[in-house]
Order: structure tokens, then sequence, then C-alpha cells
């Protein structure tokens, strides 16, 4: 008994030891925008991240054939530092080179919005430390948009740790396949409405308290984990739908701050925010499938010890529980605390 | 106190662990060679199978750590296409004719090549590197078990072995190609 409570405890230690900081999954990427306004003028809005107060050393690089002059400095809006300029393209940019000069030294992306015309619609590119630079193609396919919301969706909650637990937590409550069905859909919808409602402006809810707490959400589920009274059945199981809903309203609007930060194109909002929920759905399934195969695996090759381990009350399933509860718990005071402070 | 967040890590908060993670799938060899070592695994005793997968495991452990200790060493070319080659042969063979001392040998070699064959980390990023390569080679490995050995206890031994000739086939023409 003594032998297992210090695992326990080194568990819960390894839960606080682990963690870095966790800003609600970190989605700040830097943002260029090159909004064409009248035959070759665009108006460039260059947002540039801050690390630790100051712009990061990296710029914009425009097509070639785009005049050099720059807006006035960089003013900053309090989480990264904006300018905005009209720049002078003759030949256009369709078929020039856009590049973000210093991004290869950084671990930071930066989503570049773009429309070689007046009357096409805008396209978004994401570049990455390995991949600053793209060629503005000399067509305009369709599918760019899709594809890249699509993309930001599936990322974001694929680097979301704490919207990973909470579906983690979920699938290990709820062994019944309908009632996991049920809790999915109701999260997907649910979030679906937040999102989408946030993202257009007809709600406004403050970022910081929605993050702590989805934090805190995860300390819930964390918490029904550990209930073993077999005649009392959790919340999760008795009410998986309307959980599931309300949960899913508060990571919807977690979602939500994330997809304003990368801004939404102005002419193309639904099916931007179509494909971002899209993305965030599927690897939302790719990730619980991913869990189910491996449990299968687990279940295959420790038959005996992997059903005890996984029985309601056994030492695997508190283990988890202290983890990721104590994981979430931290992540609860921290977000208060930037709050606060 | 957690001062106030100033990551900007964007998606880069957890990219080199998702990018080593996912690299089996973007270095076909590695993948065909994490694949034939799955096929020689399936379809064998439990106890045997957990050595297998464990040997599998920490061999690509090492290898990944050779990778990081020893830069300047180049392992021969011929050395991944000629092991993803026997891999493929032992896979196609019956289980009679594959004795676990000519077995966990070759598993153990898949394992270190794969382990080997991943990324070089950045320094800034190590950590993230490491665990993702390492979880997604043992994940991927048991995934891929886990499908075949379904197969092979529904009767259709024939899959892995199919799939071991077509390993054994892949690294054929990476030799017709490269040498």
């Amino acid at each position: 008994m003594i032998f297992r409570r210090l695992i326990l405890v080194a568990v819960v230690l390894a839960g606080f030891w682990g963690p870095g900081k966790s800003d609600a999954h970190a989605l700040e990427p830097g943002f260029l925008e090159l909004q064409n306004i009248a035959g070759s003028e665009w108006r460039v809005t260059w947002r540039k991240p801050q690390v630790s107060g100051q712009p990061m050393s990296i710029d914009a690089v425009l097509p070639e054939g785009c005049d050099k002059r720059r807006g006035p400095s960089a003013s900053f809006d309090g989480r990264a530092f904006l300018s905005s300029w009209i720049a002078l393209c003759k030949d256009g940019i369709a078929g020039g080179e856009i590049r973000i000069d210093g991004l290869e030294r950084t671990r930071t992306d930066v989503l570049v919005r773009y429309s070689v015309g007046e009357d096409t619609s805008p396209k978004a590119v994401r570049l990455t430390a390995a991949n600053p630079a793209f060629t503005v193609p000399m067509e305009q396919g369709g599918p760019g948009m899709f594809g890249t919301y699509f993309f930001l969706g599936v990322d974001h909650i694929l680097m979301g740790i704490d919207h990973l637990m909470f579906v983690f937590l979920l699938v290990l409550l709820i062994r019944n396949w309908r009632r996991l069905f049920a809790a999915v859909t109701s999260f997907t919808m649910a979030h679906s409405l937040s999102l989408g409602a946030a993202s257009l402006g007809w709600i406004i809810v403050p970022a910081r308290p929605v993050e702590a707490i989805v934090a805190l959400s995860i300390v819930f589920l964390a918490a029904e984990l550990l209930q073993t009274q077999k005649d009392r059945p959790r919340l999760t199981e008795r009410y998986p739908w309307s959980l599931g809903f309300v949960f899913g309203l508060l990571h919807g609007l977690g979602f939500a701050r994330a997809l304003l930060e990368i801004g939404l194109p102005e002419r193309d909002v639904l099916t931007a925010l179509f494909a971002f929920n899209v993305g965030v759905e599927a690897g939302q399934i790719l990730f619980i499938v991913v869990v189910l195969a491996v449990g299968a695996a687990l279940r295959r090759l420790y038959p005996g010890r992997a059903q005890s381990l996984n029985l309601q009350g056994s030492m695997g399933v508190r283990a988890t529980a202290y983890c990721i509860g104590s994981l979430a718990a931290f992540w609860v005071l921290e977000r208060i605390a930037v709050i606060v402070t | 106190m957690p001062a106030r967040a100033l990551a900007h890590d964007a998606f880069g908060d957890l990219g080199p662990f998702y990018a080593n993670l996912l690299h089996p799938l973007a270095d076909p060899l590695q993948a065909v060679l994490l694949l034939g070592a799955a096929a020689l695994i399936a379809g064998r005793q439990l106890d045997v199978t957990r050595t297998a997968l464990a040997c599998f495991g920490l061999s690509a452990l090492v290898g990944y750590l050779a990778l990081i200790a020893l830069p300047e060493v180049e392992a021969p070319r011929i050395l991944l296409p000629g092991i993803t080659l026997l891999v493929g042969l032992g896979a196609t063979l019956s289980r009679k004719h594959m004795p676990n001392w000519i077995l966990l040998p070759l598993v153990a070699a898949a394992g270190g090549l794969t382990g080997t064959s991943a990324d070089f980390p950045a320094v800034q990023t190590a950590y993230q590197a490491a665990a993702g390569t390492i979880l997604g080679l043992c994940g991927l490995v048991i995934l891929a078990w886990l499908a075949l050995d379904v197969a092979c206890s529904k009767g259709l031994n024939v899959v892995s072995r199919v799939v071991g000739s077509w390993v054994a086939a892949i690294a054929v023409l990476v030799f017709a190609l490269e040498f």
C-alpha cells in the first residue's frame, strides 16, 4: 500500500516537473497581409511577434518588384508589434517571392494572407522555419484557403495538449461506445457553435478566464476518473451528452481565440471557419483513433495486466488521473496568476 | 509565479516532437524497414512478441543515441537496404524457419537502423526530438504489428508474408537504383 502511494506521489511530482509554460496551446504566429487596394497598390499589415517585450528579429521581404519603403515604426498592441503601409508593386505580386528573413532561426510560424488583385479572393500560406519563403502562384486555385485553414485546425488540436488531455480523459471515462460517441458528438457540436459565434464577433469573452476554465474542465474530468463508488455513476456516464456540450462550448471559445489571432479572410469568413472546424475535428478523430489503437495493442500484448490497470479505481487509472489532474491544476493556477498579474 | 506568456512559438510549441514522431511516414525506407520488422514479429507467441518489440525499442533508442553521439560516423550506404532485404525475406519465411536466435538480432538491427535514420536534432529542441523519434518508432511498429497480428490471428498468416515480400522487393529496387 505504502509502495503504491509512493508511486502515486512520484507520478504527481512528475506531472509538475514535466510541464513547461502552457499558454493554452500558445498559438501566436506572426502575420503578414498583402491586400490589393487598387491596381499596383497593396496595403501591407505586418504583425511581428514579441520576445521578452521586444519585436522578434524577423522581417517581411516582399516580391522584388515592390518598392522598399516601409511604414512608420511598429506599435505594440499588447501582444505583438504591428505596422502597416502601402506598397507599390508595379508588376503585381503573382510570381514573386515573399520571404520572412530570420524565420529559419526561430520556432515561430508566420501566416501570410494575400490577394493578387482587387477581385481575387485572398489566399493564405503558412511559413515556417523550414520553409521561410514561398512564390506567389501565377494562377490562383480555389482550395488553397480551405486547405490552409483545415491544416491550421489540425495543427491547433494536435498542438493543444490541454484539448488532447480532455479528449483522452473522455475516452478513459466513457467505456460505452454509444455514450462516448454521444459525448464526442455533442462536444463537437458545441465547440463548433461557440467557435463560430466568437469568431464572427457575436459573443465576446475574455480569453484568459476561458483558458483557465478549459484547464479546470480537465481537472474535473480527472476527478471524475478517480471516483470509484460503483453505486453512484459518474456525471460523465450519467450525462455524457450534456457534459460534452457544456465543455465543448468552453473549448470552442479557446479555439476561437486562436483563430482570431490568426485572422479570418474578410471575403471567405465562412469557408475559413468551416475549414478550421473540420481540421479541428479531423485532428480530434485522429487522436481518438490512435489512443484506441494503442490501447488495443497494449491489451493484446499484456492482456491480464492491461485489464487490471484499466479497471475503475485501479492503480493505472488513478495514476493517470493524478498525473493529468495535477498538470491541469497547475495550468489553472498558472492561468489565473496571469489574469491576476 | 509565472510571468506573462511570451512564448509565440505558435505551431512550433510541439513542432519538433510531431515532426520526429511522424518522420517514418516521410522517409520511405525507414517506414519500409519498420513495416518489415512488424511483419517479422507478427503472428508469433506472445512472450516472443514482447521480447522482440522491447528489443526493437531498445535498439532504436541505442541507434538514435549513437546518431547524436557520433554525428561524424556514417554507416555504410548498403547497410539500410541490406538489413531491409533480410528483414523482408525473414518475414516471408514460415515462423518455424525463423528461430528466435535469428529473429531477435534481425529485429534489433532493424530497430537500430531506424534509430540512426532519424533526423539529427537541433540543440534547442533535442528533448522533444528524442521523445518524438522514440515514441514515433515504437508507436508505429506497435500499430503495424497490431494490424498484422490481428490478420494472422484470423488465419490470414499470408498477410505478413505478403508484406515481407513487398519489403524485400522494395529493398531490391533500392539496390538496383542506388548501386
